[in-house]
C-alpha cells in the first residue's frame, strides 16, 4: 500500500515534464482599473476572500470586491483569523478588528507612533507583531516589545510562525531568530551568516508541512530549511542559483512542494525532493508580488503592487506546443507507457518534445483517426483507409498490421482487453486475438461484432475496456453497447426522435461508467443504472458531448462544443470552463474523443495553443458556493440583533444576502423560503427579496445557493425572528378582557336578582297593606258606624239610604280592583277616596270637612300609592274628635311635588286601639317603589304627611 | 509632516553621531567620508542627463554596523544647461524645502570591516530625498586597505516613489528611474 502510495507520489511529480504553465487570470481591485497594491490575502470562515490593500480593507466573493470602511486610511499590511476576529494591521502601527462591514480600532492602552507593522499572527489571545522596531506581543490590549536589547539580533522583523505556543520563529534583516518566550521574557538563538544561512536578510518564514520543518524566504538567495526540532539549518543543493529575487511571500502546498512570490514578479514552484530545490519560475510582467492564498476551491491568489491574480496550478495547467501544431489538424493524442506524448496532426504522427516542439515520426497515406497505447506499450495507430499499425514496445518501427478484414479499413477506434484486440471500423467491431509472442504476423480474427450480431450498428465511434475485461462501445444507432463475452447489453435511453447516438465511453476512478451522447448530454452509469448527470445545470446548455475522460483522483472531463465542465464528486457539481473566465482558452477540439491520459492519470484535452492539462487533484477542492446574509433591515433599517422581534403593524422586512464562488461565481443562483410563512423554495437571481406586512408568528428565513439548479447539496444561510402579536391578540390582553365582560354580566346579574327581590318583598308588603286595609274596612266600629246611619237614612231618607248603600258597596269593590297596582292616578285615588268620603259625610255631616286644593292637571298626570289617601283620611278620623264643635278639617294641597296631606290635631280621650301598620305600610311601599321618601309629623298645630308624587 | 519630522529626526541623528565623534575621538570604529562622488543619471528616450557632486557627509561605524549620510541637493553639478539644474532644484527636488538626501541604516553582512579585503555587503536603512524616506537594500562593493575603506555602489531610485511629479511633457525627457552610483572613500576618525 505504502509503495502504491509513494508510486502514487512520484507519478503526481513526474508531471512537471513540459514546458507547463498553470493558467492566470488578473483582476483589477477597483472600478477606474487603476494599479492598487494587494500588500496581504485572507479567506475568513464564511469563504470572503479579504485583500489588504494600500487603500484600505477589500472584500470579495469571486464576482465583486467590496470595500470595508475603516477608521483608518493607511494601507493595509497585514490581516490574522484571531480570537477578536479578523485583525488588520496598517503601515502607521494602528490595528483594527473586522466588525461587519467596518474595521474597529484596536485600542491599546499606548498606541505606537510610526511603527510599521510588517505582519501579524495570532497564539491564544494574544496578537504577535512583527514591526520595524521589534516583535510586539499584544495581550488584553497591554503591549510587550522585545528588540535586540532582549538578545534578537536586529529589529527588523519580517514575519513571525509559532512552533508551540511558547516558541516562535522571527524571520529578521539579521538572520532567523528561535525564540522561547517564558513568560513576559525571551531567550534567543539566532542563525546567521555565521550558522551557515546563505543570506542574513530573512524576509518570511513558514511551515514546511513536515514535522518541524520551516521555510525561510530569504532577499538574494531563495529558501532555505529550519529544523525547529534540532534546532539546526538543513542543508539543501540546488542545480540552478536562486535568481528570481526578494521573496516576499511563501505558500507551501505539501512535504515537496512550496510557492515563493518575489519582488521581482517570479512566482516560483520549489519541489524539494532529497534535501535538493528545483525551481519552475512563472513571470509575472512588471508586477512585484506580494501575498499569496490558497483558497478551499483550489485557486491560488496572487497579491501583488497591480492588484489580485487568480493561479491555476493545483487543477489546469497548459501545455504550449509550437508549430506546426494547429488545433483544427489534430486528429487524436496519446501517451504510452513511457510518457511519451503521441500526437496526429491529419495524417502526420508527432511525438511531443518536453520543450513543446513536434517530433515528426511517420506520414501515413491517409488521416490518423486513433492512436492507443496498451499495457504492453504497443501503440497502436488507426487510419482512415490505410488500415491498422502498430509499435511494438522499444521498437521504432511502424508495422502495418497483416490482416485482411483491417486492410483498406477506415478505423475508428482501438481497445485492448487481457489477450484480444478490438478495432472499431465501418464494418463493425473485430475481436481479434493477440498472440503472447509479440509477432504481428500471427494476429488473427476471432469475430466480427456488427449490427447483425447484436451490436444493434455497425457504426461504433468509441471502444472501451472497463477494469472488468467488458467491452464498451458508444455507438451510432445503438447508443451504448455492453458486451461482457458472452451478450450485448443494451439500454434504451440515449434515444431521441430519430436518434440513438453515443459519442464516447469512460470510466471513472469509482467503477462508474461515464457517456457523452449526441442531443442527450452527459450521463453516468452507477449502480446498474444510466443517469443524466447534467440535466441541473441551467445555462450554457449544450447537449453535445464530443469526449469524456476521467483522472484518477476522480474528476471527470467531458468536453462540449463551447465549454468544458470538469465534475468534483465531493461536490457533485461541475467547474464549468469556457471562453469567458477570461484565461485565454477560447475554443477546444470538436473531433470526437480527442484527448489523452498519461501514466499517472492526468488528462489532456487540445486546446488552441497545445494541451489543456487537468491535474489529479492533490485534494478533493471544495468548488461549493456558499451564502452569506450580509444585512437584514425592517423598515429601511438595519437590524444588529440576533433572533430578532419585530413589532406588528410596522414590518417590511428586507434580506439582502451574498454569493461566493471562485469557481463559477456568475453561474451562481439562489433560492429562499421564509418558514412560517410557505413551505415553498422561491428560486432567483436577485440578492435580496423583501417580505412585507407578516402576520404574528415565528419565521425562519433560508436562502441557498448552488451553482446550478440542483440543491440538495446545497449551503444554507438562516435568520430567525419573530413578529410580535398586537396588544389584543395576546393571551393576557384576552383573559382580563374575558374577566372584565364576566365581572360587568355578574353585576347585571347581581343587580337584576336584587330587582327580583324587591318587588317581591313589593308584593308581599302590598298583601299585608290590603290585607290590613281589608281588616280595617271590616272594622267592627267602622260596620256598626255604618249600619247606624243606614239606618237613620232608611227611615229619614229611603233614597239616600240607597246611594249610601251603593257608595258602601263600591267603596269594598274599589278595595277588591285596586289590589293589584303598584301606582294609580290621583284621579283614580280620589274617586276611590270620595266612595270613603261619601260614607264618613253621612255619618258626620259637616263636623267632617274635606279641603280639596289640587290642580286638575296634575290629578291624571300625577300617580301615588293607591288607597294611601283613605288610609290618612281614616287615621284622621281614627286619632281625633270629630264634632259639630270642632269639626275635623283634611286638607290635600301640592307642595312641590309633593300631596300634603293635612289634618287639625283635636286628640280623643280614649284612643282607639291602634294596629300601627297604616303609615308605616305606605312609608315602605314608597321605599321599594321610589327614592322619595315620605314624610310626616306635627306642625303648627297640624298633622302633617307629604307623600311624594311621581 | 511626518516626513518632516524624520528628516529632523536624521538630523538630530547626525548631529549626535557627530558629538559622540568628538566626544570619543580616541576610537578607531568610526569612519567618516574622506573623499566622495555621487553621480545621477537619466536615461530617457530623448535626452541623457548626468549630474554629480562630491559633497557626501557622513559616518560609518564598523563596530555597530551602522551609518548615516547625507548630500546636499544643490551641490550637484554638471546638467546639460543651467536652466536644467534650476529646473532639477526648483520644480523636482524643492532643494529649498528638502535641502539634503539622507541614507541612514545598517550594514546587514556579518564581515568584519576592520580586516582588509574586498567585501561585497548589503546596506539596509531609510533613503530619504525630497523628504519621503523609503526602506531601501543597497549592495556594496567594499575594499579594506590599512584603515581605509573605499565603497562603490550602484542603484536606482523611482521617482515616483519619493513623490516627485514629472509634467507629462518631459516624460520621454527624463526617465522613471534614475540610476545613482556612488563611490566614497572612508578615513578612520582619528588625529
Amino acid at each position: 500500500m505504502r509503495k502504491l502510495l509513494l508510486l502514487f507520489i512520484n507519478a503526481l511529480l513526474s508531471i512537471i515534464t513540459f514546458g507547463q504553465q498553470p493558467f492566470h487570470r488578473d483582476y483589477w481591485l477597483n472600478e477606474s482599473r487603476t494599479p492598487l497594491s494587494a500588500n496581504c490575502l485572507l479567506q475568513d470562515s464564511s469563504g470572503y476572500i479579504f485583500i489588504g490593500t494600500d487603500e484600505g480593507l477589500l472584500r470579495f466573493n469571486g464576482y465583486r470586491f467590496t470595500k470595508i470602511s475603516s477608521f483608518n486610511n493607511a494601507p493595509v499590511t497585514a490581516m490574522v483569523k484571531a480570537s477578536q476576529g479578523i485583525i488588520v494591521t496598517y503601515s502607521n502601527g494602528e490595528i483594527g478588528t473586522v466588525h461587519q462591514d467596518t474595521v474597529q480600532q484596536f485600542f491599546l492602552e499606548k498606541t505606537f507612533s510610526n511603527t510599521k507593522i510588517n505582519a501579524v499572527i495570532a497564539n491564544k489571545n494574544e496578537l504577535w507583531l512583527s514591526t520595524d522596531q521589534g516583535i510586539c506581543a499584544i495581550n488584553n490590549k497591554k503591549k510587550t516589545i522585545y528588540t535586540t536589547q532582549h538578545g534578537l539580533s536586529d529589529d527588523y522583523i519580517y514575519s513571525m510562525h509559532f512552533i508551540d505556543p511558547q516558541r516562535l520563529l522571527a524571520a529578521t534583516d539579521h538572520g532567523i531568530n528561535d525564540v522561547h518566550i517564558i513568560q513576559d521574557k525571551i531567550s534567543v538563538k539566532t542563525f546567521t551568516s555565521k550558522n551557515g544561512l546563505p543570506d542574513n536578510i530573512v524576509t518570511a518564514i513558514a511551515p514546511a508541512y513536515k514535522t518541524s520543518l520551516f521555510w525561510g524566504g530569504t532577499q538574494q538567495k531563495g529558501l532555505v530549511l529550519y529544523d525547529a526540532a534540532a534546532q539546526k539549518l538543513l542543508p539543501i543543493q540546488s542545480a540552478t542559483p536562486w535568481q528570481w529575487g526578494q521573496i516576499n511571500a511563501l505558500l507551501p502546498i505539501d512535504a515537496h512542494h512550496v510557492w515563493a512570490a518575489t519582488e521581482q514578479g517570479f512566482l516560483v514552484q520549489v519541489v524539494l525532493t532529497d534535501n535538493a530545490l528545483s525551481y519552475h519560475p512563472y513571470a509575472f510582467t512588471n508586477r512585484k508580488l506580494k501575498a499569496l492564498l490558497l483558497d478551499y476551491s483550489g485557486n491560488i491568489w496572487v497579491g501583488t503592487d497591480k492588484g489580485l491574480t487568480l493561479f491555476t496550478p493545483e487543477y489546469l495547467w497548459q501545455i504550449s506546443i509550437n508549430a506546426p501544431y494547429r488545433l483544427r489538424d489534430i486528429t487524436t493524442l496519446c501517451f504510452d507507457k513511457e510518457n511519451t506524448c503521441w500526437l496526429a496532426l491529419s495524417n502526420k504522427l508527432y511525438t511531443v518534445e518536453t520543450t513543446g516542439s513536434l517530433n515528426a515520426e511517420k506520414q501515413f497515406a491517409s488521416t490518423i483517426s486513433c492512436l492507443y497505447c496498451d499495457n504492453h506499450n504497443r501503440l497502436w495507430i488507426g487510419t482512415m483507409g490505410d488500415g491498422l499499425w502498430c509499435k511494438l514496445n522499444g521498437e521504432n518501427q511502424l508495422k502495418k498490421v497483416p490482416l485482411k478484414t483491417l486492410n483498406q479499413q477506415s478505423i475508428l477506434s482501438i481497445t485492448t482487453s487481457t489477450d484480444k484486440l478490438w478495432v472499431a471500423g465501418l464494418n463493425g467491431v473485430e475481436e481479434i486475438a493477440l498472440p503472447a509472442s509479440n509477432n504481428l504476423d500471427e494476429v488473427n480474427d476471432i469475430k466480427q461484432h456488427t449490427k447483425a450480431s447484436g451490436v444493434g450498428t455497425d457504426y461504433i465511434y468509441q471502444l472501451f475496456t472497463d477494469t472488468k475485461d467488458r467491452i464498451w462501445m458508444a455507438t451510432d444507432g445503438a447508443g451504448v453497447c455492453m458486451y461482457d463475452g458472452k451478450q450485448y447489453f443494451h439500454w434504451d435511453i440515449f434515444n431521441t426522435k430519430d436518434n440513438n447516438v453515443a459519442y464516447s465511453v469512460a470510466q471513472d476512478m469509482t467503477g462508474n461508467i461515464w457517456s457523452g451522447t449526441l442531443y442527450k448530454d452527459l450521463y453516468r452509469y452507477k449502480n446498474e443504472k444510466w443517469e443524466n448527470i447534467r440535466n441541473n445545470e441551467t445555462q450554457d446548455v449544450d447537449v453535445n458531448v464530443f469526449t469524456v475522460n476521467t483522472n484518477r483522483t476522480g474528476q471527470v472531463v467531458a468536453v462540449f462544443q463551447r465549454c468544458i465542465d470538469v465534475w468534483y464528486p465531493e461536490s457533485s457539481l461541475f467547474r464549468h470552463f469556457n471562453s469567458r473566465l477570461n484565461m485565454g482558452f477560447d475554443s477546444t477540439s470538436t473531433v470526437l474523443n480527442c484527448s489523452a491520459k498519461d501514466t499517472a492519470g492526468n488528462v489532456y484535452i487540445p486546446f488552441e495553443k497545445g494541451l489543456l492539462l487537468f491535474k489529479n487533484l492533490r485534494k478533493q477542492w471544495d468548488i461549493k458556493p456558499r451564502v452569506v446574509l450580509t444585512g437584514v433591515e425592517n423598515d429601511f433599517k438595519k437590524t444588529t440583533q440576533q433572533q430578532p422581534i419585530f413589532k406588528a403593524n410596522t414590518n417590511f422586512i428586507s434580506f439582502h444576502f451574498d454569493g461566493i464562488s471562485f469557481t463559477n461565481p456568475e453561474r451562481l443562483n439562489y433560492r429562499y423560503r421564509l418558514e412560517g410563512y410557505s413551505q415553498n423554495w422561491i428560486h432567483t437571481n436577485e440578492t435580496e427579496v423583501t417580505f412585507p406586512k407578516l402576520p404574528p408568528g415565528n419565521y425562519v428565513f433560508q436562502v441557498q445557493v448552488s451553482l446550478n439548479a440542483d440543491f440538495s447539496t446545497a449551503q444554507e444561510a438562516r435568520f430567525a425572528f419573530k413578529i410580535a402579536t398586537p396588544i389584543w391578540q395576546r393571551g393576557w390582553f384576552v383573559a382580563s378582557f374575558l374577566l372584565l365582560v364576566g365581572g360587568i354580566v355578574f353585576l347585571l346579574i347581581r343587580q337584576r336578582d336584587k330587582r327580583n327581590k324587591r318587588l317581591a318583598q313589593l308584593k308581599q308588603e302590598r298583601i299585608l297593606f290590603e290585607y290590613e286595609h281589608l281588616k280595617t274596612q271590616v272594622n267592627p266600629h267602622f260596620l256598626f258606624n255604618s249600619l247606624n246611619t243606614l239606618t237613620s237614612l232608611i227611615e229619614q231618607d229611603p233614597e239616600s239610604a240607597v246611594t249610601y248603600t251603593e257608595q258602601l258597596s263600591d267603596l269594598y269593590r274599589n278595595l277588591l280592583s285596586y289590589k293589584g297596582n303598584d301606582w294609580v292616578t290621583l284621579e283614580e285615588e280620589w274617586s276611590f277616596l270620595a266612595n270613603y268620603l261619601y260614607i264618613q259625610e253621612s255619618r258626620f255631616g259637616s263636623a267632617l270637612q274635606v279641603v280639596k286644593n289640587i290642580p286638575k292637571a296634575l290629578m291624571k298626570s300625577k300617580k301615588i300609592v293607591p288607597l294611601s289617601l283613605q288610609l290618612l283620611v281614616e287615621n284622621a278620623i281614627k286619632h281625633n274628635v270629630v264634632s259639630m264643635a270642632s269639626p275635623l278639617v283634611v286638607k290635600f294641597e301640592i307642595q312641590n311635588d309633593t300631596l300634603v296631606v293635612s289634618n287639625t290635631i283635636q286628640p280623643k280621650l280614649s284612643k282607639e286601639k291602634e294596629s300601627g301598620l297604616g303609615l308605616a305600610n305606605i312609608q315602605k311601599r314608597y321605599a321599594l317603589l321610589s327614592d322619595k321618601p315620605i314624610r310626616f309629623g306635627k306642625n303648627d298645630g297640624v298633622w302633617e304627611v307629604r307623600l311624594p308624587l311621581l | 509632516m511626518n516626513n518632516i519630522s524624520y528628516v529632523i529626526k536624521v538630523g538630530l541623528c547626525l548631529l549626535a553621531l557627530q558629538i559622540s565623534v568628538i566626544t570619543c575621538l580616541a576610537q578607531t570604529n568610526l569612519y567618516k567620508v574622506q573623499k566622495s562622488e555621487v553621480v545621477f543619471s537619466s536615461n530617457a528616450p530623448k535626452e541623457l542627463i548626468k549630474a554629480s557632486t562630491d559633497n557626501l557627509e557622513g559616518i560609518l561605524d564598523i563596530q555597530k554596523k551602522t551609518f548615516a549620510f547625507k548630500v546636499a541637493i544643490i551641490s550637484f553639478m554638471g546638467f546639460n544647461s543651467p536652466l536644467q539644474r534650476e529646473h532639477f532644484n526648483e520644480n523636482y527636488m524643492e532643494s529649498e524645502k528638502f535641502p539634503f538626501a539622507y541614507f541612514t541604516g545598517k550594514i546587514i553582512e556579518d564581515h568584519d570591516l576592520g580586516k582588509n579585503g574586498t567585501y561585497t555587503i548589503r546596506a539596509k536603512g531609510k533613503l530619504t530625498i525630497h523628504g519621503i524616506a523609503q526602506e531601501k537594500i543597497i549592495s556594496v562593493r567594499v575594499e579594506v586597505k590599512s584603515k581605509k575603506i573605499d565603497t562603490h555602489s550602484e542603484f536606482s531610485v523611482l521617482l515616483n516613489d519619493y513623490g516627485i511629479k514629472i509634467p507629462r511633457i518631459v516624460n520621454d525627457k527624463l526617465a522613471s528611474e534614475i540610476k545613482v552610483s556612488v563611490t566614497a572613500s572612508f578615513i578612520a576618525f582619528k588625529n
